[in-house]
């Protein structure tokens, strides 16, 4: 690879993918949908902001060539481990399984290519139960998802959610005291926290005034960490090309001191790439996104949290979280009603959070525990990661607007 | 079973006064037929489509030319070239041959396909202080397809859409043809002609079950929409249709002053009750005045309510695009639509 090749000033980001996906009706047992994509093709960044998007391989007489992505799984593997899943469920699942598998290369000038090797996987669709609700799907993250959906149909966490969403009545209005469990609290520090922190994409909008701004109460301590492990995020470069040098604060005592950055926002604040560039695939530009987001946890375990709580409601689980300016809102898949600190199997479904970006001002305790988010699917300016990881402790607040 | 490869390039250039030109040359080919799958392979020869990227430069500049100061900053004009071919037992059929000009402003689609130019619509510009909230409402063929895959988002989607009232006259179609090259593809996958779909009949749902989340065609979005390939369908909103044909019965006369939604974009997912947009609008005026609205206006709508106090179309089906924040541009056809509703009724509530 030579500065000749790319082109004087110019950014060639190429990507050589396999991706499969296998579509599965619990309702037409033996048969699915299968649909596989051999992928080859880059985008072209002009030292002057204009772009070229290309499919195939680099030009001819490059010296430089993607390898071949790794083989994945074979279709009738996902397949079963999918109606697998799916039979644990009680009513009529659909749900569209994928593993992706690819190299990425960023070139530019006379530095070596940086080669970045992924494998993401994702499960989403829908339920519709015996009592005709119907209950979002997601599942996502790193590597083929095999393991995870054996764990999930061992486990019956899902299984379990959807009997109780399927004897479940209307949320009723108002502004209770709640306490998230950890998924819920998961999605509101994502949609509060995590998107407040990242920068305007291309800088194109001066953000800099959030700087110390109160975004949650003080017991809010946020970084965000690509090199975790054990994340549904795990990257030494980003999409742009940039190296992780490890965790970012972002939030300390609930005020924001630092944006997640890509290379061409932090360009235009004068700032360092926080190696926060990322792309859904070679034909999105980088923005900045999270990669894992951990929020600290505190000290109460659960049942205290619920105690102190009294009268409110207990949300297990959110889905479709979704920001728009100061506002962001998101859907309840299960709630339940807490009456004197203990939980009463009365059971909620169907309604909407919908809130300010400063929701979390009104945390007042955080559990002990935190756990990663196992759906780690977010879409942003219509580029969609499955590995965008949050991990949040449960979390007590004196009130929380629900609406049906 | 035999199987069918169709191969689909697309070369384009788009310039708008944003930002600096962006182009692209794509080639993919999708075979069917092989099980009940779908196997697709990019390719091509990453070729710059220096020639498009030229004749778009040029062709912005005279078009911006035409058109007030203000609206100019939204003009977007995009130049290309599309081709299908279908490939069998070593033969090829060529479906689709096509050279384009598209543009649009504001949410307008002002010209497709003919590359003659256009006269601009708008006539001048207004301060949105200006407008009269007493002065009834009309629907611009952008602002009629928005709404109205909105309203069918809401059908086809976990929401539980309370039952909608008629919407007199109105008649949607889901349809693989479109008035924009690279998303028309009306073709099944062994070439013979791909059917529309009713969706709502002069008013009344043909079949609402059909459209709760069945009947992807992903033959139809790969090749329209290349980017699919790479994500889950079923992670598109839209997955589950195709392009819309709006058509309405009923004809209106034109009010000699009126509020004009050029376009709008609903700001929130999908759920029931009154919604947030963010509006283009512009003043209709006696003698063919049309002012642009120079900032967009929030309002806020039941897209049920608005469909329902449909009055009939003032003008002819016209080439309209819906710009979804997450699903890109969705073009299709739609007539301008009178409502018996006034600006005040949308206005924005907390």
């Amino acid at each position: 690879m030579s500065a000749a090749e790319a082109g004087r000033g110019e950014v060639w980001r190429l990507e050589r993918s396999r991706l499969l996906y296998v579509t599965v009706d619990s309702s037409t047992a033996g048969e699915s949908e299968l649909q596989r994509c051999a992928f080859e093709g880059g985008r072209v960044a002009g030292a002057d902001g204009s772009s070229f998007l290309f499919s195939g391989p680099p030009p001819a007489g490059w010296s430089f060539r993607l390898p071949e992505p790794a083989a994945g799984l074979e279709a009738a593997e996902a397949r079963e481990a999918v109606r697998r899943l799916t039979g644990t469920w009680k009513g009529r699942a659909r749900v569209q399984y994928l593993a992706k598998s690819s190299w990425r290369a960023v070139l530019a000038g006379d530095t070596a290519p940086a080669l970045v090797e992924s494998r993401v996987w994702a499960l989403l669709g829908n339920v519709v139960t015996p009592n005709g609700r119907v209950v979002p799907v997601g599942l996502s993250g790193r590597g083929s998802g095999l393991a995870e959906l054996a764990r999930e149909a061992e486990s019956g966490d899902f299984a379990r959610l959807l009997d109780c969403v399927d004897r479940s009545g209307p949320l009723p209005s108002g502004t209770p005291p709640t306490v998230l469990a950890p998924p819920a609290a998961a999605v509101l520090v994502h949609e509060a926290l995590g998107h407040f922190a990242e920068a305007a994409p291309e800088g194109r909008v001066d953000l800099s005034h959030r700087i110390g701004f109160r975004v949650a109460s003080e017991i809010f301590h946020l970084v965000d960490d690509p090199t975790l492990a054990e994340g549904a995020a795990c990257y030494t470069i980003d999409d742009d090309g940039v190296p992780s040098r490890g965790a970012t604060e972002v939030v300390r005592d609930g005020r924001l001191i630092r944006f997640l950055h890509s290379a061409a926002s932090a360009r235009a604040m004068g700032l360092e790439s926080t190696a926060n560039g990322r792309a859904a695939s070679v034909w999105n530009p980088p923005i900045p996104r999270m990669s894992n987001l951990l929020c600290a946890p505190g000290q109460a375990s659960e049942d205290e949290l619920l105690d102190r709580l009294g009268e409110g409601l207990y949300l297990h689980s959110l889905a479709y979280g979704y920001g728009f300016g100061f506002r962001l809102e998101a859907q309840v898949r299960l709630a339940e009603a807490v009456r004197g600190g203990r939980r009463t199997g009365t059971y909620y479904s169907g309604g909407v959070i919908n809130e300010d970006r400063v929701v979390l001002t009104r945390a007042v305790e955080l559990g002990g525990t935190a756990a990663l988010n196992r759906n780690a699917m977010c879409g942003k300016e219509g580029q969609l990661l499955y590995d965008v990881g949050t991990c949040a402790p449960a979390i007590r607040m004196t009130a929380l607007t629900v609406r049906p | 079973m035999t199987a069918h490869q169709t191969l689909r390039t697309v070369d384009r250039a788009r310039a708008t006064a944003a930002g600096p030109p962006s182009s692209a040359s794509l080639e993919m080919v999708v075979e069917a037929g092989v099980g009940r799958g779908l196997e697709v392979r990019f390719g091509g020869p990453c070729r710059r489509p220096a020639g498009l990227e030229r004749a778009v430069a040029a062709s912005f500049a005279a078009a911006a030319a035409a058109l007030p100061e203000a609206a100019r900053d939204h003009l977007e004009v995009e130049i290309g070239h599309v081709r299908s071919v279908l490939l069998q037992d070593g033969s090829e059929r060529p479906l689709l041959d096509q050279d384009y000009r598209l543009a649009s402003c504001r949410g307008v689609v002002l010209e497709v396909c003919e590359g003659e130019g256009f006269r601009s619509p708008w006539t001048g510009s207004l301060d949105p202080a200006e407008l009269d909230p007493a002065l009834p409402l009309v629907l611009g063929p952008s602002a009629v397809l928005a709404l109205l895959s909105y309203a069918l988002e809401l059908t086809g989607s976990h929401v539980e859409a309370r039952s909608p009232a008629p919407m007199p006259g109105l008649t949607v179609i889901d349809t693989a043809a479109s008035p924009y090259p690279p998303q028309h593809h009306p073709f099944a996958s062994d070439g013979a002609a791909s059917p529309d779909r009713p969706l709502i009949e002069d008013g009344r749902w043909r079949d609402r079950e059909e459209h709760a989340g069945e009947g992807i065609d992903p033959l139809f979005v790969l090749l329209t929409r290349p980017d699919r390939a790479l994500r889950p369908l079923a992670a598109a909103t839209h997955f589950n249709r195709r392009n819309l044909a709006v058509r309405c019965a009923r004809a209106a006369h034109l009010p000699p002053a009126a509020v004009l939604v050029d376009s709008w974009r609903v700001r929130v997912g999908p759920r029931s009750g009154a919604v947030p947009f963010h509006a283009e609008l512009s003043r209709l005026g006696p003698g063919g005045e049309r002012l642009a609205v120079t900032t967009t206006v929030g309002l806020s709508l039941d897209p049920w309510e608005v469909l329902a106090r449909v009055e009939g179309a003032c003008g002819p089906e016209a080439p309209a695009v819906d710009a979804d924040p997450i699903e890109g541009d969705s073009y299709g056809s739609a007539p301008p639509l009178v409502t018996g509703l006034l600006l005040a009724d949308l206005a924005a509530g907390g």
